[in-house]
């Protein structure tokens, strides 16, 4: 079976769930997992300064994020909005953008962006 | 311990290219392994030497899938040497390129006989007779993703298995798991054949990676889709094609 002895893994959202039950799996298969529970830029920014003195990140995984269900598109508030794009895209494109910068010159990087299953249904909520 | 330890692995189309990759891969994984071929028997015997070689068990079936007895008999050869059969690659096929316009009714019965008529019956006997919690995997394309002049029928044959693939994972039940997977450019005879290096070349500069890919970058997710950590996914079509197009 695969190993992942010697690589070293950024996993944001990983105090719980999903994020979890990925960095448990990958502490299994052998490699360092670097853990992350904030949900803004400035603390993926402070959680990479710690990757930095580790010297390299061969894996990314920017798996945090939230869902807003049942809340109908009628009525979705703008700060609603806004917080779950800031968390769900904004924040995972900084999660990929600070991945990709350190990885530069690895042969072979890995970057694994998880998300959660697009709804092919819309369920009608009534008000 | 991999979980394909002693499974029984049923690939077509296994004597050359992609096919003979998958076989040594999953006998690598401890798998045996069914390698069967239409008429490629030398080459397919040599599949199965080199297996054995490297420690591992594997043994040759012939039959024409254009058949649906000859592979209904090929599934009664691999239960009757190995007990069962696990995991089932649905792997053999041709590939005719050609303008539509220059399409012969000949080429276009032979394009589809092995490539839809053959595969549905590796599928359909795949269904029945793969044992509970099994896994079945067709191999499927690219080139339908994109309409790239000459491969019509090909790609044809191939999204219409990719459907069937679909269908087959809501119908099939017993714990089984039935997935595709679409390589890109693969380096094999069947790709080479009647190609150009430059059209070679130009494929290749059309990833990041500037290289067309190689069975061995194939067969590890073929392997994957058949383990037990697979287990949650099924009725997918899995493109491998180092992010030629997504």
């Amino acid at each position: 079976m695969n190993s992942l002895k010697g690589k070293i893994a950024l996993i944001t959202g990983s105090a719980r769930g999903l994020g979890k039950a990925i960095a448990e799996r990958y502490a299994a298969l052998g490699a360092d997992i670097v853990l992350n529970y904030s949900r803004d830029k400035v603390a993926a920014d402070e959680t990479v300064s710690n990757i930095e003195a580790m010297g390299k990140i061969d894996i990314v995984v920017a798996n945090a994020g939230i869902e807003l269900v049942e809340t109908p598109v009628t009525a979705f508030t703008e700060e609603q909005f806004d917080h779950v794009f800031s968390i769900n895209t904004k924040g995972s494109y900084f999660t990929m953008q600070q991945g990709a910068k350190h990885m530069v010159g690895a042969r072979r990087p890995p970057a694994i962006s998880s998300t959660s299953c697009p709804r092919r249904s819309a369920t009608a909520v009534s008000p | 311990m991999s979980t394909l330890n002693q499974k029984v692995v049923l690939i077509t189309g296994a004597s050359g290219g992609l096919g003979a990759e998958m076989s040594r891969a999953f006998a690598k994984a401890g798998a045996r392994v069914v390698v069967h071929y239409a008429g490629r028997k030398e080459p397919a015997d040599a599949v199965v030497a080199g297996i054995g070689k490297a420690g591992g068990e594997a043994f040759a079936v012939q039959a024409d899938i254009r058949n649906s007895a000859a592979v209904k008999a090929l599934f009664d050869a691999a239960i009757a040497e190995y007990g069962r059969i696990d995991v089932v690659v649905n792997n053999a096929g041709i590939m005719v390129t050609k303008m539509i316009k220059d399409f012969t009714d000949e080429d276009f019965v032979n394009q589809v006989n092995i490539n839809l008529n053959g595969a549905f019956f590796v599928l359909r006997e795949a269904m029945a007779r793969v044992a509970d919690n099994g896994s079945i995997i067709d191999i499927s394309t690219s080139v339908n993703r994109v309409p790239i002049p000459t491969y019509g029928p090909y790609g044809a044959t191939k999204s219409a298995i990719e459907h069937l693939t679909k269908v087959a994972s809501k119908e099939v039940g017993r714990g089984i798991r039935v997935n595709a997977v679409s390589p890109g450019p693969v380096n094999t005879e069947l790709y080479r054949n009647g190609k150009s290096a430059e059209l070679i070349a130009r494929q290749a500069a059309m990833n990041p990676f500037n290289r067309i890919g190689e069975p061995e970058d194939i067969a590890p997710v073929v392997v994957f889709l058949a383990t037990d950590e697979a287990h949650w996914i099924s009725g997918q079509v899995i493109p491998v094609n180092g992010a030629m197009l997504s």
